[in-house]
């Protein structure tokens, strides 16, 4: 399986997906002028990833300073396939990394809502 | 900010308000990075990042719904366009963005009663009707205004404003207005 690579533009994220090292990483703003269509591929890539059945250790890293919210709904797709993941015994860590400009009680909250439901390990680290 | 003539006036009523920027045409999604960009870049010269933070994501929430659902098109490319106005008012105590575009009746139904229902409800209610609406939601129509308002609201944390100011029959000038105060 190839790893799954996309540059960033000002609206949407770098994607980086190492099916290997288990490294995933999501950088950059979100608003695209439509979402899913940016984030389809994403979420076929995982679909195919889980079912090679590789128990890689996944870890998440996240930064995005600001997603709308039809790429919070395409996360909360993205979030609850590795919750699957996660289910059938693999590991997985969610890091959601943040700065202390975002430091406003909205966006955190906002961010720990896409989580609520899922039964899948996350924490915030403050860069 | 000095204008050649009094558009502060015209677009706020209120001398004491300045005018950020207006803009009146065809809203792309280049358009809307420009504009995100230069709130980002200009409010941070003045105001506390959350603030920024704020009048940004209300800014594009509402900016993308004029570009998505404006009645009024332009096609070019193989898509389609909404046109329509998007407006930025620095205020004594914080920030109004204001947009406006054409809706047909079912349009203006639909988000009567959408606007009606958000502004009924306390933050709590929105937090509520928002995770419940993300989660109904199709995945494949992601451009669903319904949570895009809620999300408004809550950032904003005062009730939205919203207008409709008949053209003819069956189309409407839909005027939405968000507050963010600094305090």
């Amino acid at each position: 399986m190839k790893k799954l690579i996309t540059k960033p533009t000002k609206c949407t994220p770098e994607i980086f997906f190492d099916p290997e090292k288990g490294v995933f990483n999501i950088f950059g703003d979100s608003y695209p002028e439509n979402a899913y269509e940016f984030y389809n591929p994403v979420i076929n890539w995982i679909d195919n990833f889980v079912k090679q059945k590789n128990q890689v250790d996944i870890e998440l890293s996240i930064k995005i300073q600001y997603f709308d919210t039809s790429s919070s709904k395409c996360l909360s797709v993205i979030l609850e396939k590795l919750e699957a993941y996660y289910k059938q015994g693999n590991k997985v860590n969610v890091n959601w990394l943040y700065n202390i400009d975002e430091e406003d009680n909205y966006s955190l909250q906002n961010v720990e809502e896409l989580f609520i439901g899922l039964n899948l390990p996350y924490r915030f680290i403050k860069k | 900010m000095v204008y050649p003539f009094n558009i502060r006036k015209i677009f706020t009523g209120n001398s004491k308000s300045e005018v950020v920027f207006i803009f009146n045409g065809v809203i792309t999604q280049d358009l809307i990075v420009s504009l995100g960009e230069s709130i980002r870049g200009e409010l941070s010269l003045y105001c506390k990042p959350r603030i920024v933070n704020r009048v940004f994501a209300i800014f594009i929430e509402m900016a993308q719904n004029v570009m998505h659902y404006s009645d009024d098109k332009f096609h070019f490319d193989k898509r389609s366009y909404g046109k329509g106005q998007l407006i930025l008012i620095k205020n004594p105590d914080g920030f109004e963005i204001i947009t406006l575009n054409k809706v047909n009746d079912n349009q203006k139904n639909f988000l009567m009663q959408r606007n009606k229902l958000i502004n009924n409800l306390n933050q709590q209610e929105l937090k509520e009707l928002y995770i419940k609406t993300r989660n109904k939601k199709s995945l494949t129509n992601t451009k669903g205004a319904g949570l895009g308002f809620i999300d408004i609201a809550r950032r904003s944390g005062i009730p939205l404003n919203f207008e409709f100011e008949s053209i003819d029959d069956f189309h409407h000038q839909f005027k939405l207005r968000a507050i963010v105060f600094e305090s």
